[in-house]
């Protein structure tokens, strides 16, 4: 394990005037659990942890009927998972976080941690996507709002700019009542997803009214597939157009050959997991 | 009578391992003791052109820096041992790669410092310079003469070809109705103990006195390894509890124990060294992928006349374990078949990843493969059922003892009860209606059914099978010795010759130990660690090769027995009778009826120890005994003649397996809905110990064949250096393995004990494979390769094989 | 730089200098001396490790004994009083719920965790929840069933 000194401010204002002094010699650590991995193997090398254990009020998860969810950065996945409000208002996050890792992660790992490493193959990005969160980024110049969608820039990349932290993500009011989650792991269902399809609609005598659809682990960032949304919003949804659906969902991803499986298998997987989850969520809508 | 052998008993392991006080190597630690890292090549293959440790060694903290200059000035060469078996010039083996480095992760040295984080850091200040060389990923790639060679000295990467035959292969072939063929694939796979590899070495320079604390399985492996490579005479190893083994902790393990004794040589401080998982991943060895070519020539009603096989053995960057996944073939050569003639053809290539070590069973997970995969094929060439073909060909109950052709003697076993009890308890004809239910629903659902059988006690000269003119035989048969002491307040205190990795030897042995001489396991002691000085111990001390049941239990077995004798000798002095008028009863030496007439153990104890006047004249004081076990039965073929015929292993075990699956046919997953064995292991000693180890072997075995396993790129860099990479099998996976036991006690062994712990392991992958297949029968494909991953099946299902094989 | 943490394990305080660097397993197993926590990966995969940090089972390798400062922490030895082995002890005992019993500790403790939120859970319960132990020995099933008698022993009491 490298060195490195280690800092817990105990206000935000604290912890930005560090991030501004040691620029790209530090990084931040909220639950720990995925930095502490890249220091362990050497990916990351800084001088200066800084933890934001010690600041207080950032792990609130707050609802209010006609704002929506607000998850503080420091939220842990367990608390999202067993939060009362998520499970009635959102059960498309309470499904995804109860499948992220396992407890000894859910109880460490924050959202904010994992959204801000910008891993294109963890869950919550894809299943937060899919219900038009927003996140809100603080510095000490101020704070600014940006969708999640554009969140992600590349591998590990994000809208960060140095000496930023993501503090809130916000999910407004649930407009669509079908929801689907399927995290696709051939192996253990502690391993990452091979695809991962978050996916809510709404529907009206088989016609989609409108559908989001986030996925994860089959691209360089999380992807938001606008273009399959296009083939069946405002469409009936009928077998052929479900086909079409996954069809155009897998033209929006770039999966590479891993262990996990071949770039070809992900593709076809995309397709089959895509239809599965629209038919899973049209059962839901009611 | 037998009170406590076959019965539940408490167990003696468990309550330090639940209060967190079993004591493993990292637990100790030593004054003075220095933390080792070790220096490894990141290059698959590469030329070695300097090593530069001054940066390094600026640092007042780090205390020593071994190179590869140092290595070959400081030590020998290992002697190539019985796993080299078939190597025709020697090819010198350091504990560090000196010239060359073969696969990535080979170690090339090492750094001893005050601690970690300073022994990693100046890891890194190490200056290496390497000349890449061109790496061999593949074997049929690596035995072209236009491919770099691994070893100068053979000039090829077939390092290995040789061939054994038995019985007239040219007359079956002959004489077949038909033909049948087929290739079969095995991948790169491990068992990966959760405890990684860990030693401790201080060496005393005034005595020339060197101890080693080590998670070994093989405690000769590293005695011999240290005295040839260190030139000492003086060598202590010590085995404390071993976090599992599985065959990873037996060889490989040994150059580590050099490199780190050398960093305690160089110190003259206490030096310990703790793998890292991603060290273990890419260095700690893997069981041996291999291909197989294999024909079996068969009359139309099923009969099996002969089988011919050719395999290549990828067996990686090291020439040490060359053979033993062919040779170990020999010891389950004929599965549960009376086949009269067969021919095995190996091919051992060198190939840049990490070397193959003999995880759980070896070769012999092949054998089974090739064994259950042909009959499959056969019942399919010949429009039989898998069921018929199997019950064709198997030995009969009565035919026992049994000796095939390769030279092995089954001791005993009923095969067609086992297979019967199996199909019964599956409600076979029910299930085949089941799915056809199924298949009319468009639901892919399998139907398995394989048997094994499961080898136990292994023969030191085995190898030499393949090699009968080998120069220093590698020792013959088995031999191991265990000690038991009556203490002076009346308990029995036991030392095992052998090491163990959780196999429950502790209460075992105390349960064998209490029926000999009339106690209770709860008054009986197991002291551990195995320690080369003190425990009675020989070739068969191994954690490994199914060696427990057999050499271990006849060891405590026999030195019960010679300490009932002494008991009994003693107690008849003191109270004046014969000792054939006592019986022993719960710790207390008795005329049966004479109230008067009885001495307790406590009581033994204190004349034993302390009474001289009490002790009679022609009798040595103390109470204790010492017994080293050979088998009795091992003659004849325990050293193979011209005829190559060779006892492999001594009793044989054996495993009817059922699996029954459901197929996803659109993304290719394999859910396992049920996985039954019936299983026979002789006398079955202890119920829940044996339970166990079926359990965790068969849940390997279906893990391994469902799709964990190890990547390289075309580079030779391995892609699977976690667990989570690798792809284990959590909880949720594996599925709950039944196990029925129907046990045909060996004629043989001290109380009709058979082995348990390689067991389930061999036969598994061929059950997955083979109820894969048959729920894929709608689209006529074979499944002939592991794993067979969902991805795999997906590209059956869709007749579309992957355009570039993804180096496994 | 060395920093001064003050963390409450098995109900006992201590007070000790730590490099930020150590990982809380190694500063349990090193510093303090409790080496019932074991390490099998490092990287958080397989669950040897894991302990309560303030009731909830977290894997000890993905910690820094700094970010332990002020918490209460409850490893494998906190569990028996005097030898006595509690219910989720006896259990694995009794059942063979290990083998080589290096993953034994983090099995025990995230059951002990699974069982003080779930007194009574299914077997699909307890293998998800387990789901993050790896044990290369046992194949699970007398992990499972010791969990379910544990169940039972502290619902009767």
């Amino acid at each position: 394990m490298i060195r490195f000194d280690y800092q817990e401010p105990t206000t935000l204002k604290k912890a930005f005037g560090l991030m501004e002094k040691h620029g790209e010699d530090a990084r931040v650590i909220a639950g720990g659990t995925s930095l502490i991995i890249m220091l362990r193997q050497r990916l990351l090398m800084p001088k200066v942890v800084i933890s934001l254990g010690r600041i207080p009020k950032l792990e609130r998860i707050t609802y209010k009927a006609k704002d929506g969810l607000r998850i503080g950065a420091g939220a842990r996945h367990r608390d999202i998972e067993l939060s009362p409000a998520v499970k009635t208002h959102y059960p498309l996050l309470h499904e995804t976080f109860r499948k992220v890792a396992q407890p000894r992660i859910r109880n460490m790992g924050t959202v904010g941690g994992n959204l801000a490493a910008g891993d294109p193959l963890t869950d919550p990005g894809a299943s937060l996507i899919a219900l038009d969160a927003d996140v809100t980024l603080t510095s000490s110049k101020g704070k600014r709002t940006v969708p999640l969608d554009e969140f992600f820039i590349d591998y590990y990349e994000t809208a960060l700019a140095p000496a930023e932290l993501l503090t809130e993500i916000h999910v407004p009011p649930s407009q669509r009542p079908g929801w689907s989650h399927i995290k696709f792991t051939p192996r253990s269902i502690e391993d990452f997803a091979t695809v991962g399809v978050a996916l809510t609609l709404k529907a009206n005598n088989g016609v989609c009214e409108d559908i989001r659809i986030g996925l994860n682990a089959v691209a360089s960032t999380i992807v938001h597939a606008r273009k399959a949304e296009e083939v069946l919003r405002g469409k009936p949804i009928t077998d052929a157009a479900l086909q079409e659906l996954g069809e155009v969902a897998s033209t929006e991803c770039d999966p590479t050959d891993d262990n996990r499986g071949s770039a070809e298998y992900k593709r076809e997987m995309v397709k089959v997991l895509v239809r599965r989850a629209a038919k899973e969520a049209l059962q839901r809508a009611g | 009578m037998a009170k406590f052998v076959g019965n539940r008993s408490r167990s003696k392991e468990g309550p330090r391992h639940v209060t967190g006080r079993g004591l493993f190597t990292d637990d100790f630690t030593m004054p003075g003791m220095l933390q080792a890292m070790i220096l490894r090549s990141p290059h698959a293959h590469a030329k070695i052109l300097s090593v530069d440790p001054s940066e390094a060694l600026n640092n007042p903290n780090v205390f020593a820096v071994i190179a590869p200059d140092d290595v070959k000035k400081l030590t020998k060469p290992f002697k190539p041992g019985r796993y080299a078996a078939g190597l025709k010039r020697p090819i010198d083996e350091y504990a560090g790669a000196v010239e060359k480095v073969r696969y990535v992760g080979e170690p090339i040295g090492a750094v001893a410092a005050k601690d970690r984080g300073t022994a990693e850091d100046a890891l890194e200040l190490i200056q290496v310079d390497y000349e890449p060389l061109r790496p061999n990923v593949d074997v049929h790639e690596a035995i072209k003469p236009s491919s770099a060679a691994l070893f100068d000295e053979l000039g090829t990467n077939l390092a290995w070809t040789g061939s054994l035959q038995y019985g007239d292969i040219d007359a079956a072939f002959k004489s077949a109705d038909r033909v049948v063929k087929e290739t079969l694939k095995i991948h790169r796979y491990s068992s990966t103990p959760l405890e990684p590899f860990n030693v401790i070495a201080s060496y005393e320079a005034a005595s020339k006195r060197l101890t080693v604390w080590v998670t070994a399985q093989v405690p000769e492996v590293i005695y011999d390894g240290l005295r040839e490579a260190l030139g000492l005479q003086d060598v202590r190893v010590i085995i404390p509890d071993v976090g599992g083994g599985f065959g990873q902790k037996i060889h490989l393990i040994r150059k580590y124990v050099v490199l780190v004794s050398l960093l305690a040589m160089k110190t003259g401080r206490p030096v310990k060294w703790i793998e890292d998982r991603t060290e273990h991943m890419m260095a700690g060895g893997h069981a041996c992928a291999q291909e197989v070519e294999a024909e079996a020539a068969v009359k139309n009603d099923g009969t099996v006349l002969g089988l011919k096989f050719k395999e290549y053995d990828d067996v990686g960057g090291s020439i040490s374990t060359l053979t033993i996944h062919f040779t170990n073939k020999l010891n389950n050569l004929s599965n549960t078949y009376r086949t009269p003639a067969i021919h095995m053809e190996g091919n051992a290539v060198v190939t840049n990843k990490c070397p193959v070590i003999p995880n759980r069973g070896i070769g012999k997970p092949g054998m089974c493969f090739i064994w259950e995969r042909m009959m499959d094929r056969v019942a399919q060439a010949l429009s039989l059922s898998p069921i018929e073909v199997r019950r064709k060909n198997l030995i009969q109950a009565d035919e026992m003892p049994y000796s095939t052709i390769s030279g092995n003697i089954y001791d005993s076993g009923d095969y067609p009860g086992l297979l019967n009890t199996l199909l019964e308890k599956i409600d076979y004809d029910n299930l085949r209606e089941e799915q056809q239910r199924a298949r009319a629903q468009g639901k892919l659902m399998g139907i398995g059914i394989v048997i094994g059988v499961e080898p136990g006690g292994r023969n030191a000269a085995r190898d030499m099978a393949i090699f009968p003119e080998m120069k220093e035989p590698p020792g013959s048969g088995g031999v191991n010795g265990a000690k038991i002491k009556l203490e002076k307040n009346g308990t029995l205190s036991l030392h095992l010759g052998s090491p163990n990795c959780g196999q429950a030897h502790e209460t075992t042995t105390a349960q064998v130990a209490a029926d000999v001489l009339g106690s209770t396991p709860d008054k009986i002691s197991t002291s551990i660690p195995f320690d080369s000085d003190l425990s009675s111990w020989g070739v068969a001390a191994a954690n490994s090769g199914n060696n427990f049941h057999l050499y271990d239990i006849g060891a405590i077995h026999g030195a019960a027995s010679k300490l009932r004798e002494k008991i009994l000798k003693l107690a008849a002095y003191n109270l004046k009778v014969a000792p054939a008028e006592l019986i022993i009863e719960d710790s207390v030496v008795k005329v049966p009826g004479a109230a008067a007439k009885q001495i307790t153990f406590a009581e033994l104890g204190r004349i034993a120890y302390n009474n001289q006047h009490l002790i009679p004249d022609d009798m040595e004081a103390g109470l204790e005994a010492t017994h080293y076990y050979t088998f009795p039965h091992a003659k004849p073929n325990i050293v193979p003649g011209a005829d190559r015929k060779v006892r492999a292993q001594f009793t044989f075990s054996a495993g009817a397996h059922a699996a029954i699956v459901e197929v996803d046919k659109n993304t290719g997953s394999v859910h396992v809905l049920r996985y039954l064995i019936v299983g026979d292991n002789g006398t079955v000693i202890n119920p829940d110990v044996v339970n166990g180890q079926v359990y965790g072997s068969a849940a390997h075995g279906i893990a391994v064949a469902l799709g964990e396993g190890f990547m390289y790129s075309p580079e030779g860099q391995p892609l699977t250096i976690t667990y989570l990479d690798y792809g284990k099998c959590s909880t949720a996976e594996t599925p709950r393995v039944e196990v029925i036991h129907q046990p045909s006690p060996s004629p043989f062994t001290s109380l009709g004990q058979k082995a348990a712990g390689e067991g389930a392991a061999i036969p598994s992958p061929a059950a997955i494979a083979s109820a894969v297949e048959d729920a894929l029968q709608p689209y006529g494909v074979r499944v002939c390769d592991l794993p067979i991953t969902p991805e795999a099946v997906w590209r059956l299902i869709n007749h579309n094989p992957e355009k570039e094989r993804r180096t496994f | 730089m060395k920093q001064t943490i003050r963390v409450t394990i098995n109900g006992r305080l201590y007070q000790e200098e730590v490099e930020p660097r150590i990982l809380l397993a190694h500063f349990l197993r090193e510093t303090i001396g409790l080496t019932g926590t074991h390490v099998g990966c490092v990287i958080g995969e397989c669950g040897a490790c894991s302990i309560l940090l303030d009731g909830k089972v977290v894997k000890s390798c993905l910690h820094f004994a700094v970010q332990a400062d002020g918490h209460e922490l409850t490893t494998i030895e906190g569990l028996a009083k005097d030898g006595e082995l509690n219910p989720v002890q006896e259990a694995f005992v009794k059942n063979y719920a290990f083998q080589c019993g290096y993953c034994t500790p983090g099995m025990i403790m995230t059951s002990q965790a699974l069982l003080q939120r779930n007194p009574n859970p299914t077997e699909e319960e307890i293998r998800k929840s387990l789901a993050g132990n790896l044990c290369m020995c046992t194949g699970y099933v007398q992990i499972v069933d010791a969990v379910k008698e544990a169940a039972k022993g502290m619902k009767n009491g």
